[in-house]
């Protein structure tokens, strides 16, 4: 039996905002500043609610009509360049 | 904490003062002879009575010097600053600072060399810090741009290391336009909109500024970018929020202030909109100009 999901842990020092569809992430500890897409920004939402990463896939896939493999690929490819960014914390045992 | 002597000196930062307590002799002079001061400024500011300066007590104590390196942030120095929500307080090359920003916004500079103390590496690395809050703290950003003055109002070119800011401004200078700063430009609120002042932190160009009591409404903000091909072309508004936060140093740190710099931050780009322009380095000004005058 595999174990639980655990939430997703975005960094401490990160701050997200919507601005007019898209996302602007601001890493306080460097600082740095990006732009994520609507679908991107929706998923860091999520993120701070908690979401674990299937429940991140379950709900943009429902959310924006598309297939949960698809959106299961994005988000893991999103998500290993936000942990490359320092915006999401390490995976549990990384 | 024991000052260096009981001389002080006031440098003029656009329309704030700096009154730096506690110096020696030796020291006032110097700060009196590079910056300028004034006890009260020529120029006043809409009819409302200039602000009281903000007082910087410089003492003397032990601080440790770590080598510069430990403060270089993508090429740039940046001081290491702790974030409280009374204040905020600093360690750089040499120095160990303070900034209080409750009712009214004072400091502490601590340093333990005496002639270093006014030297750039230490005075001005300290005060663009305070000069950054207290912009935050008057609804204004200090930004890390170049600035250069085009029919009257101050055209603003940011833009990531290298991008061709400095480049921009050389340019302007060389074309007989007056360049407010290669390095850093000071933008307040004023009336439905915000005008820009120098201040006295040099770049790579040196000292460019004219005249320090000056300020120009803001005529253009343009994110630069290396091309080929000379082009102005408009950014979504989440891409002008991310560039102006990245170009505003120190206080783009601070999660205690977050809020009320994004506020700032919207209100400007409600005013002032960013668009991106591409250019290659070298390209002349008055193309430059050409192209900014064509997009009106």
């Amino acid at each position: 039996m595999s174990a639980p999901e655990r939430p997703l842990a975005l960094s401490p020092d990160v701050r997200f905002r919507r601005v007019a569809g898209e996302g602007v992430v601001v890493d306080q500890s460097v600082p740095a500043v990006l732009v994520v897409n609507e679908v991107g920004v929706r998923a860091l939402e999520l993120m701070r609610a908690g979401a674990t990463q299937g429940e991140v896939v379950a709900r943009i896939a429902e959310e924006y009509a598309v297939a949960p493999e698809t959106v299961a690929a994005d988000v893991r490819a999103y998500l290993g360049e936000l942990r490359g960014r320092g915006i999401l914390a390490p995976e549990t045992g990384e | 904490m024991s000052g260096w002597g009981r001389s002080a000196a006031t440098i003029r930062v656009a329309e704030e003062r700096f009154r730096l307590v506690g110096l020696s002799p030796a020291q006032a002079e110097l700060v009196a002879s590079r910056y300028r001061g004034g006890e009260t400024p020529s120029k006043p500011c809409d009819g409302i009575r200039s602000p009281a300066p903000i007082e910087v007590l410089v003492g003397r104590g032990l601080v440790p010097v770590p080598a510069p390196s430990r403060f270089q942030v993508d090429g740039n120095y940046v001081p290491e600053i702790d974030h409280r929500s009374g204040g905020i307080e600093l360690r750089g090359h040499g120095f160990a600072g303070t900034i209080e920003l409750q009712d009214r916004l004072r400091g502490s500079l601590v340093t333990a060399d005496e002639r270093l103390t006014v030297e750039p590496i230490i005075l001005q690395n300290y005060l663009r810090v305070v000069t950054a809050y207290s912009a935050l703290a008057h609804g204004g950003l200090l930004l890390h741009c170049s600035a250069a003055v085009a029919g009257g109002r101050a055209m603003l070119f940011l833009g990531r290391s290298g991008a061709g800011k400095t480049t921009v401004a050389r340019g302007a200078l060389a074309a007989g336009a007056e360049v407010l700063s290669d390095d850093m430009a000071l933008v307040r609120p004023r009336g439905e909109g915000f005008e820009v002042g120098c201040v006295p932190f040099v770049g790579e160009l040196g000292e460019t500024c004219r005249d320090y009591e000056a300020s120009y409404p803001v005529g253009g903000v343009l994110w630069l970018e290396q091309a080929e091909t000379l082009r102005l072309s408009p950014l979504s508004p989440a891409r002008q929020t991310a560039h102006l936060l990245s170009c505003c140093p120190f206080v783009n740190h601070d999660p205690l202030r977050a809020h009320a710099l994004q506020e700032i931050v919207e209100r400007f780009l409600e005013r002032h909109p960013i668009s991106a322009l591409e250019l290659r380095r070298g390209q002349p000004w008055n193309e430059v100009l050409a192209v900014l005058e064509a997009a009106k």
